[in-house]
């Protein structure tokens, strides 16, 4: 069995430790049709937050993760905080990942471990840590393990394994470097954005 | 098809074949300059990176960049060469990269979303995750117009932000009032969905079905993919 298969099954095993633990925890409350829109929404709002970094700063050879990793965990969070239920992150990447292949890419379920995997990390973390970025520092360390995870399995088992392009240990180290850097900085940013659309929500009349 | 085939012509005259499916969908010239400046861009970064991140036995050193004595840089990447056998993998990944990506825009060009919605209902997708998808397309002009509307009334108002400090800025300014106003329409439509009776389950005025024409495209993908097969073994 290849890296790419016995990523797949450790993937569903932790996805079933997050639900288990979170049964566990009873921290798991349905999703109301509003929330459902709403993160519906922030699916939409990554893929357009994402387009300006990916048409300009993106293309800058050898910074792409660093630019890119910012604007989409900046965003993610937003919608974390605003709704702040186990499930929501796996839903907004998931949705995100959905959305895109279905817009621009072609569906392939290939990638969807990719996105679960991103999904079940900060369910865990939010577990472990009982709190959904209520602080700056439990969004900064949300931030960097999201970076660390996603983008080591990226250039380790899905670049490899789906488009068979190998990257060189260093270059690997270097972009998760960035990948840790640009998502700590855009959850500190996406920290700082929420509080007033957060205001806004619950006392704004929105 | 793009897994089987390996030498580089077959997977050029492949790419060819998608490019064509590609055109005959009728894209707008702007759209086929910019898919092959992407396509020119990518296939030079590709062959070039795995010109020297290719690690498979036996390899043909044609640059030496660093030498992996030559100082802590040298140390750390254990040398950047650039290998022969290594430009030709980045070629035919390329050619590999470029046939799925334009099939799959051929899907996309020739499938309205809500069919490709309702095919991944089909395939056994939750109905919640197929509604999320629905209301995200549904979303998607709406953000677009709302952005480019937020953008103007800033601008009018004298804001004008270049280089990669602005971008950033020019990203925090847009952000705020984009999402408060669509939290504000996501609530709406919640309210309209609830109002309606919406329980999480959906009717569709048309239903997906497995028609003669799928069958025989079916049959011909089946029948070119034993061909191909048969062919790369016989080789």
């Amino acid at each position: 069995m290849n890296a790419f298969l016995i990523s797949i099954v450790l993937i569903f095993i932790f996805g079933v430790v997050v639900f288990c633990v979170g049964l566990k925890h009873r921290l798991i409350h349905g999703l109301n049709t509003h929330d459902l829109i709403t993160i519906a929404l922030f699916c939409s709002l990554l893929y357009v937050a994402g387009l300006p970094f990916k048409f300009g700063l993106s293309r800058v050879p050898f910074i792409h993760t660093f630019a890119y990793s910012i604007p989409f965990t900046a965003v993610l969070f937003i919608g974390i905080r605003i709704v702040p239920k186990m499930g929501t992150a796996t839903l907004i990447i998931l949705g995100h990942s959905l959305l895109s292949q279905l817009i621009s890419r072609g569906i392939n379920p290939l990638w969807w471990p990719y996105a679960f995997l991103a999904g079940f990390v900060l369910e865990m973390y939010f577990i472990i840590t009982g709190s959904y970025l209520e602080t700056r520092l439990n969004a900064v360390c949300a931030g960097c393990l999201r970076g660390l995870v996603i983008y080591l399995y990226f250039y380790l088992v899905s670049a490899p394994y789906i488009w068979h392009i190998h990257y060189a240990p260093w270059y690997v180290s270097i972009q998760t470097l960035q990948g840790v850097v640009g998502s700590g900085l855009g959850a500190l940013i996406g920290f700082a954005l929420s509080k007033p659309i957060i205001k806004a929500y619950r006392h704004g009349g929105i | 098809m793009i897994v089987i085939l390996d030498s580089p012509l077959n997977l050029f005259l492949l790419f060819l074949a998608a490019f064509a499916c590609f055109l005959a969908m009728g894209p707008p010239a702007s759209y086929i300059k910019a898919a092959l400046k992407i396509m020119a861009i990518a296939f030079l970064a590709t062959m070039i990176s795995q010109g020297f991140f290719y690690y498979f036995e036996p390899r043909t050193p044609l640059l030496v960049l660093l030498n992996k004595d030559s100082g802590p840089i040298g140390r750390f990447t254990g040398g950047i060469t650039l290998y022969k056998e290594g430009l030709t993998y980045g070629m035919i990944q390329s050619m590999r990269l470029f046939s799925a990506a334009l099939m799959s825009m051929v899907v996309v060009m020739s499938t309205y979303p809500s069919d490709l919605v309702l095919g991944l209902k089909k395939l056994g997708v939750p109905e919640k995750i197929g509604f999320m998808l629905t209301v995200s397309i549904r979303f998607l002009p709406a953000l677009a117009e709302e952005a480019k509307r937020i953008m103007i009334a800033q601008r009018l108002r004298g804001l004008r932000l270049k280089g990669v400090r602005g971008n950033f800025k020019g990203f925090r300014y847009l952000i705020i009032p984009l999402i408060i106003d669509s939290l504000r329409q996501a609530r709406r439509i919640a309210l309209a969905a609830e109002v309606r009776g919406y329980t999480g389950k959906r009717t569709e005025i048309r239903g997906l079905k497995f028609t003669r024409l799928d069958g025989a495209l079916l049959l011909a993908a089946i029948v070119i993919l034993g061909a191909a097969i048969k062919y790369r073994f016989s080789l």
